[in-house]
């Protein structure tokens, strides 16, 4: 009889303790989670602006030499080439969107390329690079490749 | 009796524990995460446009619009002269003693394409120096903020007399 009242007693008189304790631990595994979770994410996006800044330098250095070593690339010669193949080569099957902005003297969208991934991005990686290019009206612009990867 | 009476004592004894295991988790807890979040607000931040880049586009970028100064007569900047020879005329003209002021069109055009190429959260200002590194030319507005949100390239330039001039683009982010 005094063993079973022991028992009884004992175990409800652990249960703060049991609480306090359980409490700590899920307050360190969580907050373990979420910081791992921030460096590696944080990582991730090292990684894909380090893609998207190799994408990036292979464009921009494709358009300076599409009229030709030592010739301002005109705007029209960057517009004709198709750049998706080189960007998938580079992009190692990550989703990625291209485009191409004039910032001087005017601004506009002169190119946009994406690819067909439509999953929602976890993490984004992006670069930008500026040029010069001839316009149609003989000014010498400035252009702005942007790239994101996912 | 006595049996009770020691399972009480242990069993504030552990609740004691327990508390100061919890507080121990909680402050490790909030060590860490006070940490994690804190990190990227003290990180710098960079322009999204390298300096570097956007200087050296500048300086070979077209005028973009006519201009008409008045330095003693009429002189007409075209649409497609490069910035980097209207910023050699300019160099010119102060050095043989022309006002600042002659010029305000010219530098307005210039700091409007920086301010373009350098993005609307940035302020900018450009500097050219002369060979004794006494400032000649200043456009933009004044930067004075924080040093980790400040960054700068600079340029040599030649002026068509053999003058070497030093082209300096600082960009600071508007956060102060």
């Amino acid at each position: 009889m005094r063993s079973d009242r022991s028992g009884v007693a004992g175990f409800f008189e652990d249960l703060p303790v049991l609480m306090f304790v359980l409490s700590g631990v899920v307050a360190l595994v969580l907050t373990s989670v979420f910081v791992s979770e921030r460096i590696s994410a944080s990582g991730l996006d090292e990684q894909l602006d380090a893609v998207a800044k190799r994408i990036v330098d292979s464009v921009a250095s494709e358009m300076l030499f599409s009229c030709g070593p030592d010739v301002l690339p005109t705007v029209a010669s960057i517009c004709a080439f198709d750049y998706s193949d080189l960007v998938s080569q580079l992009s190692d099957g990550r989703g990625f969107a291209l485009s191409v902005f004039s910032l001087h003297p005017s601004f506009g969208c002169m190119l946009n390329i994406s690819s067909d991934q439509g999953s929602a991005p976890r993490s984004t990686g992006y670069a930008s690079e500026l040029l010069n290019a001839l316009g149609d009206n003989g000014l010498n612009m400035v252009l702005e490749v942007r790239v994101i990867v996912w | 009796m006595s049996g009770r009476h020691r399972a009480d004592s242990q069993g504030q004894l552990a609740t004691l524990d327990a508390i100061v295991f919890f507080s121990a988790a909680i402050l490790v807890s909030s060590v860490l995460l006070s940490y994690s979040l804190e990190a990227p607000q003290s990180a710098e931040i960079r322009p999204t446009r390298d300096p570097a880049n956007v200087l050296e586009v500048f300086l070979r970028a077209s005028v973009g619009v006519d201009i008409i100064l008045d330095l003693g007569e009429r002189a007409v900047i075209r649409s497609n002269e490069q910035i980097g020879e209207c910023l050699n005329i300019e160099l010119r003209g102060l050095s043989k003693g022309l006002p600042i002021e002659a010029f305000l069109p010219l530098n307005e055009q210039f700091s409007d394409t920086l301010q373009r190429l350098c993005g609307l959260s940035f302020h900018h200002r450009l500097v050219v120096l002369d060979p004794t590194s006494e400032e000649v030319l200043a456009i933009g507005m004044d930067i004075d903020g924080d040093a980790r949100n400040t960054f700068a390239s600079s340029m040599d330039m030649r002026d068509v007399d053999g003058t070497d001039y030093l082209v300096m683009l600082v960009i600071s982010t508007c956060v102060s």
